[in-house]
């Protein structure tokens, strides 16, 4: 079990050591003079991070597969937003609703949030102890599932058990 | 005129039409909440849309992934930013328009 | 190509402006704090596009610390100096 740890936090420190390295690669556009300072600000930040953000397990090839979606839902739903705007009558039917989250841990749920905010037609307004308040746009829409994928794609993310849908 | 610049044209002008729409948005639309859906979503997309169209025309991966590294940043600062937004508008009893 | 990007920075621009109205107007005071939003993206939209006009890459950099800099403004505002009363008009 404590070997487990072991391996887990060695592995969690190498993704960090690469990608705050191609971060670095990024930020300096290629410069290879750069990595005499980059390369010392790369092993303080991974050591750094590694102090405030504990270890998490991710699943990377369900990251990959979010961002297509991510992608495909931003267009369409800001489409949806940009007629709603330009149309003469202004077709909005905006809601707040009460959303119960499932997800357990505080990252997963902060990043559910920022999610919710970022996908055009919903917006996270507070968040209490089990429920999220969330300014729906259209509330005629089919909102509730299209929440309750979202936070699936997440949970699976983030190598979270799954849960009964409760919200569907 | 080369595949990438008539892709590069066509993401521009996609971009510029999200931004007019949340400008638009920005105007027209009832209350905070609904101005902050059309503002910060319709301007991420417009600006989604025109960093990849200058990614294309970019000469290095590297500069591309800037291009892309800076849309992130402005996904992540937006979406924080607009639910704080949200949410002190809300403690502060900003009424919410419902029709 | 140049002249597109000439004539899309200038549209950002005036969309830029229309916005500058609501910040203006209001009427609540989280509308005014809609102008880091503003600012945080069209902006960023905009010195992009100059930098690939001027081929001045370094102002990919300035958009960089804008995006940055609109974040952190917003979360002090929010977080210092938001009046407590209620001015909501609707």
């Amino acid at each position: 079990m404590n070997r487990l740890k072991l391996i887990n936090s060695w592995s969690s420190l190498l993704t960090r050591l690469i990608m705050l390295s191609v971060l670095w690669w990024v930020l300096s556009v290629g410069d290879s003079s750069s990595w005499w300072i980059g390369l010392p600000a790369v092993l303080i930040a991974s050591g750094v991070s590694m102090r405030l953000q504990p270890v998490q397990s991710v699943n990377w090839i369900a990251l990959l597969r979010f961002i297509p979606f991510f992608v495909w839902q931003s267009l369409v739903g800001g489409f949806g937003v940009a007629t709603r705007a330009m149309h003469p009558a202004l077709p909005l039917t905006p809601d707040l609703v009460e959303y119960p989250v499932t997800l357990p841990n505080e990252f997963a749920r902060v990043v559910f949030i920022y999610m919710i905010s970022l996908i055009p037609g919903s917006l996270c307004v507070a968040m209490h102890r089990d429920t999220l308040s969330i300014h729906i746009l259209d509330s005629h829409s089919n909102f509730l599932a299209e929440l309750g994928i979202l936070e699936q794609k997440i949970s699976t993310i983030f190598c979270i058990p799954q849960q009964p849908l409760s919200a569907v | 005129m080369m595949l990438a610049d008539i892709l590069t044209i066509i993401l521009l002008l996609g971009g510029a039409f999200f931004f007019l729409a949340g400008t638009i948005g920005l105007l027209r639309f009832p209350d905070v909440y609904t101005r902050l859906h059309a503002l910060t979503k319709a301007d991420n997309v417009g600006l989604g849309l025109i960093v990849t169209g200058l990614a294309i025309q970019a000469q290095s991966w590297a500069a591309a992934g800037k291009l892309i590294l800076i849309w992130l940043l402005v996904l992540l600062a937006g979406a924080g930013v607009s639910y704080l937004i949200a949410n002190g508008a809300l403690a502060r009893g900003v009424a919410f328009w419902k029709r | 190509m140049q002249n597109l990007y000439i004539i899309l920075a200038l549209f950002l621009l005036l969309n830029l402006l229309a916005g500058m109205w609501r910040i203006l107007k209001g009427p609540a005071a989280a509308d005014r704090m809609l102008a880091s939003q503003l600012f945080g993206t069209t902006a960023v939209a905009i010195l992009l596009l100059l930098a690939q006009i001027e081929s001045l890459m370094a102002l990919r950099d300035v958009a960089l610390v804008f995006a940055l800099l609109a974040a952190i403004t917003a979360i002090a505002f929010v977080r210092r100096n938001w009046p407590q009363e209620p001015d909501d008009a609707g």
